[in-house]
């Protein structure tokens, strides 16, 4: 526990002063620009929200990388890069020799016993800010519509299994559940390339940073029936275990694809989908693939 | 979408995905193996032994109230037990006259509620309890605790607690050599899909132990008489033979035993080893050849 409340302190302050650091940066970048400024801003962003044609990055007919700097205005309208946030809905789906497992395990009845049971996959949030840099701007043809994107975003892994056994040796009900949990959160970075502008692919790799996992075991025993020894009852339990980087790799590396549509100068939608064959750090394969539609917000 | 705004959110993002990240105090899952693990999850465990029985909420067993002469002997201290076969912990109780052995009180050691189970009568005045622990429990080590009700003229008597550590361990493979030691040793062994003659080699040395072999319910080997379906050997029985009777003898001596082996009933087969029920510096030693 003495661990954890350091590492919260430690990282509230880190907060603290990004945000210092943060708001001054901001505050001089207002002091730095006029009301011309402001106005040459606004028809940049009219001409670019005019036409699809501009989505995703800059014209080509745009003033060359070379006046960069030379007024704020331009600098606005020529940034080699955009910015996006994006959020959506993932669903999770679990593979691989340790989900097998599970599955066989439904089926271990033995003599007296009756087991059965499912593994299901699960629904989560999917968000992130990424990085689009357009490194052949001053190109014609295949190469200007291609970018280049790094990203950050949040991604959750793991399955559900529910095993539940009978006891068939006795003249009354007796049922076992075990519903089994099982959850890790990581910090994906991702490296794509994408080629397009309103309609757009893309695929490249990813690199995730484990954060936190558990592993939350439901435990319910019910009898029923008139015969039940002294009465039916019914009895739960629920422990939970944290996963950490003795079981889960810490840095594993999968890959990233995707198709897009760019409905607006600075909002598109995105079919995405993750596969990581690396989860467990020792033991059987399990590997996580995991669509998501999401929409992309440009914030700059 | 301004500066301000986006540096917000950046560092909002960052906050939380960093935070998540603290380790948390818990139970820690050390490896990937699926179930429940009967020494880091023992009110699980508790809660999923299979029995015939009712399950209590309250955290500890019924405090003793002993009777006169309501003595418990003859217990285990520690029994091996294979994975997915029955654990039966026998007992004794003597002169309890008109009384009766009500049932048996009985939990997972540091863990919360208890189960109240009858007792099955072996013969006389010896008893057993009968537990089976489902295939959704693990491996490992782990106690029981529990203790025994008398019933006489209205009245329940509680014996004292009495703690038996438990083995639970994967099945042997034929040809495998199995040792075992004061008290219960079940263990069971894969004998495969091929029919034929089964080789038993056995020794027990200078102090009499007793082994049981059963394939189902039904036994197919025993060091004395063999026992009926339903029963399980105790310290009162016959069968607790030596091999080893010249007193001069260095070496073990191995006895032989040939049964006919058929997979249609079972591929595998328990051994009962029952070590000496005195003396503790008894042990004994089984082989169980593949069939032939």
């Amino acid at each position: 526990m003495k661990k954890t409340n350091s590492c919260k302190a430690t990282i509230l302050k880190a907060i603290f002063w990004s945000f210092l650091v943060a708001q001054n940066s901001v505050s001089l970048a207002h002091e730095s620009f006029d009301e011309n400024d402001f106005a040459q801003i606004n028809s940049v962003i009219s001409q670019k929200t005019g036409s699809l044609e501009n989505a995703g990055g800059p014209k080509k007919s745009k003033p060359k990388m070379g006046q960069h700097g030379k007024k704020k205005s331009s600098a606005f309208e020529d940034r080699p890069f955009n910015v996006d946030f994006f959020v959506g809905y993932a669903k999770n789906y679990a593979s691989g020799d340790y989900i097998e497992y599970q599955k066989q395990y439904h089926t271990l009845g033995y003599e007296k016993f009756v087991t059965s049971g499912e593994v299901s996959d699960f629904n989560s949030l999917s968000a992130g800010i990424q990085l689009r840099g357009f490194p052949f701007m001053d190109y014609d043809g295949f190469k200007s519509k291609l970018s280049g994107i790094f990203g950050l975003g949040y991604l959750r892994k793991g399955f559900t299994n529910k095993t539940q056994l009978q006891n068939n040796n006795l003249n009354y009900t007796d049922i076992t559940q075990l519903d089994e949990t099982i959850r890790a959160d990581f910090l994906s970075s991702f490296f794509m390339a994408r080629w397009g502008r309103t309609f757009f692919l893309e695929a490249g790799f990813c690199m995730d940073v484990f954060l936190q996992g558990s592993r939350v075991q439901d435990i319910i025993r019910t009898t029923s029936g008139e015969s039940a020894v002294k009465g039916p009852f019914s009895t739960s339990t629920t422990t939970r275990f944290t996963m950490n980087s003795k079981t889960i790799s810490t840095i594993s590396l999968g890959g990233v694809a995707g198709i897009g549509y760019q409905i607006h100068p600075l909002a598109g939608i995105r079919v995405s989908g993750t596969i990581n064959p690396y989860f467990f750090k020792e033991g059987p394969s399990f590997t996580n693939f995991q669509p998501s539609i999401q929409a992309i917000l440009t914030l700059n | 979408m301004n500066r301000n705004f986006l540096f917000t959110l950046l560092v909002f993002s960052g906050s939380f995905l960093i935070l998540t990240s603290c380790e948390k105090a818990g139970i820690t899952m050390d490896n990937t193996e699926i179930g429940i693990d009967p020494e880091l999850n023992p009110d699980g465990f508790n809660r999923v032994l299979q029995t015939k029985g009712h399950f209590y909420e309250e955290d500890d067993l019924p405090a003793a109230t002993p009777g006169p002469g309501l003595v418990v002997s003859q217990t285990q201290r520690s029994v091996e037990s294979p994975e997915g076969e029955d654990i039966f912990l026998p007992f004794t109780i003597k002169d309890i006259g008109l009384a009766k052995v009500c049932g048996v009180n009985i939990k997972v050691a540091n863990s919360t509620g208890y189960w109240n189970i009858p007792v099955t009568t072996n013969q006389g005045n010896s008893y057993f309890i009968e537990l089976s622990i489902p295939r959704m429990v693990r491996q490992g080590e782990f106690s029981f605790v529990y203790n025994v009700e008398v019933c006489y003229n209205g009245s329940v008597y509680v014996s004292e607690t009495i703690n038996t550590n438990i083995s639970y361990l994967p099945e042997l493979k034929c040809g495998d050599t199995l040792v075992g030691r004061l008290g219960l040793q079940l263990r069971k062994y894969n004998l495969g899909d091929k029919a034929g003659k089964v080789k038993v080699k056995w020794g027990t040395g200078k102090i009499g132990d007793r082994l049981d072999i059963r394939q189902g319910k039904n036994y197919i080997f025993s060091t004395g008489t063999m026992l009926g379906i339903g029963k399980y050997p105790t310290c009162g029985l016959n069968g607790f033979v030596v091999s080893n009777p010249n007193s001069n003898d260095q070496v073990l001596k191995y006895l032989e035993y040939t049964f006919d082996y058929d997979p249609t009933k079972g591929t595998s087969v328990v051994v009962m080893g029952y070590g000496h029920c005195e003396y503790s510096d008894t042990a004994w030693e089984l082989v169980l050849q593949c069939p032939e």
